[in-house]
């Protein structure tokens, strides 16, 4: 159907087309990422300039096993295990009431998604003024903030975390809408014929049926988590961060480019947080993977 | 306007072999029906002409010279595909002045272009409308303006009046084949319904399982069959294949003898019978009624006897089989006779 | 008789039940968007509020005399209209960048044949497993390298390809009709204009659901200009804006809390408007 030449020509646009995409992510995703593995290998130069030194895996085992990477390990699991079930479970039972032809559910739709769509910044600025001890809400609520919140070792995590559950929920809340739409409408009205009550049939029906909503929600929600550092950042900062334990792994990495560079324990960091997450994402596939087959 | 000719064209899809060595020519202006059972090469060697794919081996010619190697864009056919391949962001007009954009023509002979065209077509009143707020019927229509319009030296139609209803389905039919007569345009139409390519075509070619059984005029084919294959797959419905048995001078079906001699043949045959060549009997060849299709004026016996199937025609008032009841059968005129083993006719 | 009674004994109580599961919905929806508005409303409240009223106890839960200069202060002391300035240039750079370089790659992929077509789709679909956060040790060394930095392009560049975006449109390619592709050939239209006139104008709904969550996303980036504008004013964005803004002392929180707003409101626009291809690409394919 096509000559030679007429193929040799198309093979020359194909590539022309992926080109630029192909470029920026190799230079902006692929490159980088793999440099960690020769950066973790090496030392930070004492002085700027100065060639850096052979480290070899030690710097990895070392990096991995200090006290602040376990603080800041520890403070992601916690803030995760904060975030994530509550927030499934939230998006889930919202969704589900949500998911009925009633007057006015477009309004709450909109409600929900409003904090899906809220940045990082502007959840922590809207939270972390009402979490100043200057300001009159928590105190009229009859909440001690003294020390404040956000410099209390005990409940500073909490604060982040609520900061990110607000933000989760309307994600949560989208996703769980979106898979209730595309479950077969009759088995639910089958469930409700066969006299089920909503409860009943929630728990013996639509979870079961939502269950691989429910752990791509649970596997998007971890995965979001393992890389909140913006709320820290942005209320606390990085030198009180650890201090309140709240030093998030993404948070180190951030702090090892700025403000102490460290490019050699950045990547140990990094490399280390990025099995951590395909961890995750693996048994995600494997999951769904898993669900196909039972399906068939 | 041009021929088109395959030349021992065989096409292969990896190890399955699509195309056994097809030989056919068209002849310019030639209204050509290309009909055989689902999956049998039709639409593989309709594309071959329209360059979307390539022979394995053989060559395709249009208008004498050879095209393996041109590309589609460049050989000057338009095609209309079953589901139309409308394209649903344009309008009625943008669609049929899709081709023409592609070459160097003006916006003013443009216009009248798709306008004559959508006149021809009874489309004028739809040329604001999108694919999708057209019925079948119209948006077939529209596939064939968009052909129409290119002026091309053939026309490629693949199955193109399946989408539509029985009655539109006729209707369409003898409109295409007035169009082509006023066009004069070459067109190989690509259909597995029979009664269509009776119907329309010049010529028929049958095709199955890739291999070319027979190329002929609708009465050619319905009247002298080449083999078993064409002759139970023209007409309607198409002629009823038995197993039978000659000697000496006699064909016995069944056991049964029947007063045609299948002169200068011995042995097992199969005989090719249409439905009136038979009736039903008080005696005769035995069947066993297999239910009965009342289709107003007449009505349709099926029975079998062995492994074949018959159909016998019934006026509508007489008394009914019921089906599992035994019957009888007599030939009425002689059948013709096909090689019980290669379903090649024989001549007597 | 009878069977108006049977009637209304099976319909009874379904109704009773319909009733009640109808009033639970509305509560817990209710109950949901007073928990998820409230910190909203009163970060508003508060925005219009003077530095006295925000301490006063108990605390307003309405502004008595709104105080829109909160907002003109943001806006003018606090720099926001500079930062709200880069923030739209950063999502229109982004935005154009990585819809082009999808759109061109994703057409490709889903179009033609070429040698090493696997290995690079492979590529493209390993790049969806890495998280922008491990890559910014190099990332920030690549861009500190080159003349970028010190410009809008800095902060977009990085962002210009999009794993999800190729993705995400090449399903939607994929999609077309294969007969549609092969008229638009025997019309005579190449693939670059079959590219432009056919096929873009068909995968339109994936396309605004991918430059949805692509603005969503380049607005609400955080990290990356955080890194590259903390200290360079003239490029920093309005995310990275709040941050000044709020660890700066004199503004007081009502000034804050409307740069907040201030921040928020064009997204909440887009969502209100483009609310359902929003969820279409964030559930992108892998929820039906
Ligand atoms: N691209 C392909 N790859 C592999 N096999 C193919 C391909 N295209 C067609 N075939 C096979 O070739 C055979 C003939 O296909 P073709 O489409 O020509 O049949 P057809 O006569 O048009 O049938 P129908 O009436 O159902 O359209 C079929 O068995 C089909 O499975
Ligand atoms: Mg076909």
């Amino acid at each position: 159907m096509t000559t030679v030449r007429q193929r040799r020509s198309e093979t020359v646009l194909a590539l022309c087309l992926i080109a630029p995409a192909l470029v920026l992510l190799t230079v902006f995703l692929l490159y980088p990422f793999f440099k960690n593995f020769t950066l973790f290998l090496y030392h930070a130069p004492p002085y700027p300039g100065l060639p850096s030194k052979w480290a070899g895996f030690s710097q990895f085992f070392d990096t991995i096993s200090s006290t602040s990477f376990l603080e800041g390990l520890t403070a992601t699991a916690i803030y995760t295990v904060l975030v994530v079930p509550i927030g499934v479970f939230l998006g889930l039972v919202l969704s589900v009431a949500a998911h009925q032809k009633l007057k006015g559910m477009a309004i709450y739709r909109t409600i929900f998604a409003t904090t899906a769509v809220s940045s990082v910044a502007v959840a922590a600025i809207v939270f972390g003024t009402f979490m100043n001890p200057v300001l009159g809400l928590l105190p009229w609520l009859g909440i001690d903030t003294n020390p404040t919140i956000l410099q209390n070792p005990t409940w500073a995590i909490f604060a982040m975390a609520i900061i990110g559950l607000w933000q989760f929920i309307g994600l949560s809340f989208i996703l769980f809408s979106a898979g209730l739409q595309s479950l077969p409408e009759e088995v639910l009205e089958a469930a409700k014929l066969d006299g089920a009550s909503p409860a009943k049939a929630f728990f013996t029906v639509t979870i079961p049926l939502l269950s691989p909503t429910i752990f791509y929600v649970f596997t998007v929600g971890v995965i979001a988590a393992m890389f909140t550092f913006g709320q820290m950042d942005l209320l606390i900062g990085p030198g009180a961060a650890s201090a309140v334990h709240v030093n998030t792994l993404a948070y180190q990495i951030y702090q090892y480019v700025v403000t102490q560079p460290n490019p050699g324990v950045a990547a140990c960091i990094s490399i280390a947080l990025f099995i951590l997450t395909a961890i995750v994402t693996l048994a995600n596939f494997r999951f769904l993977e898993r669900r196909v087959n039972y399906d068939v | 306007m041009a021929s088109v000719a395959f030349n021992h064209v065989t096409k292969k899809f990896g190890d399955t072999s699509v195309l056994n060595g097809l030989d056919l020519e068209v002849a310019d202006g030639e209204f050509l029906v290309l009909l055989g059972p689902s999956g049998c090469g039709k639409t593989t060697a309709l594309r071959m002409v329209a360059g979307l794919e390539s022979p394995t081996t053989g060559t395709v010619a249009i208008g004498g010279s050879v095209v393996n190697d041109v590309a589609p864009q460049h050989r000057d056919v338009a095609m209309v595909f079953q589901n139309y391949a409308l394209y649903p962001h344009l309008s009625v007009a943008k669609n049929i002045e899709f081709p023409l954009r592609q070459r160097d023509i003006s916006a003013d002979i443009r216009a009248q272009k798709v306008r004559d065209v959508a006149q021809m077509l009874g489309l004028a009143e739809l040329l604001d409308r999108k694919p999708r707020q057209l019925s079948g019927g119209q948006r077939q229509r529209v596939a064939l303006a968009r052909a129409i319009v290119r002026e091309p030296v053939c026309f490629l139609m693949d199955e193109p009046l399946s989408n539509l209803d029985a009655t539109l389905r006729a209707r369409t039919r003898s409109e295409i084949v007035r169009l082509q007569h006023e066009l004069a345009t070459t067109t190989i139409f690509v259909t597995h319904d029979q009664v269509e390519a009776m119907t329309m075509g010049d010529r028929i070619a049958v095709l199955n399982a890739g291999d070319l059984q027979q190329v002929g005029t609708p009465t050619e084919l319905f009247e002298n069959p080449a083999n078993a294959f064409v002759a139970g797959f023209i007409g309607n419905p198409g002629m009823s294949l038995l197993s039978a048995n000659a000697s000496q001078g006699q064909l016995a079906i069944g056991g049964t003898q029947t007063p045609f001699s299948a002169s200068g043949l011995n042995g097992a045959v199969t005989i090719g019978v249409r439905i009136d060549g038979v009736e039903l009997s008080s005696s005769g060849i035995a069947a066993i009624c297999d239910g009965v299709e009342v289709l107003g004026a007449e009505v349709h016996v099926l029975a079998h006897l062995g492994d074949d199937q018959i159909i016998v025609r019934q006026g509508a008032s007489a008394p009914r089989p019921k089906i599992g009841e035994q019957i009888f059968i007599q030939l009425t005129t002689e059948p013709l006779y096909f090689d019980a083993v290669t379903g090649l006719r024989v001549s007597q | 008789m009878t069977s108006d009674l049977a009637v209304r004994e099976v319909a009874s109580p379904k109704n009773s039940r319909a009733r009640r599961s109808k009033f639970v919905s509305y509560l817990v929806l209710t109950l949901g968007a007073i928990v998820v508005l409230f910190p909203l409303y009163m970060a508003i409240v508060s925005s219009l509020l003077t530095p006295v009223q925000i301490g006063q106890q108990p605390p307003l839960f309405y502004p008595p005399s709104p105080q829109w200069r909160n907002y003109g202060d943001a806006f003018i002391g606090g720099h926001l209209s500079t930062y709200l300035w880069n923030s739209v240039l950063q999502t229109v750079e982004i935005v154009v960048g990585s819809v082009l370089t999808s759109l061109l790659a994703a057409f490709s992929f889903a179009t033609f044949e070429f040698p090493l077509k696997k290995v690079l789709w492979a590529l493209m679909l390993a790049t969806l497993l890495i998280p922008f956060e491990v890559t910014i040790v190099t990332n920030y060394q690549t861009i500190s390298s080159t003349h970028l930095l010190g410009s809008m392009w800095a902060l977009t560049v990085p962002f210009m390809g999009s794993a999800i975006g190729i993705f995400l449109l090449r399903q939607a390619f994929l999609a077309i009709p294969g007969e549609i592709r092969e008229a638009t050939i025997l019309d005579g239209c190449g693939p670059m204009r079959y590219f432009w006139r056919v096929a873009i104008p068909l995968v339109r709904p994936q396309l605004a659901a991918f430059t949805v969550i692509a603005v969503l996303g380049a607005w609400n980036q955080y990290l990356w200009p955080l890194l590259l504008t903390s200290n360079d004013e003239a490029h920093r964005t309005l995310q990275i804006g709040l941050k000044t803004l709020n660890s700066g002392t004199f503004e007081g929180y009502g000034v804050v809390l409307a740069g907040a707003m201030i921040a928020s409101v064009p997204m909440l626009i887009l969502m209100v408007v483009f609310n359902r291809q929003l969820v279409r690409s964030l559930t992108g394919g892998a929820i039906k």
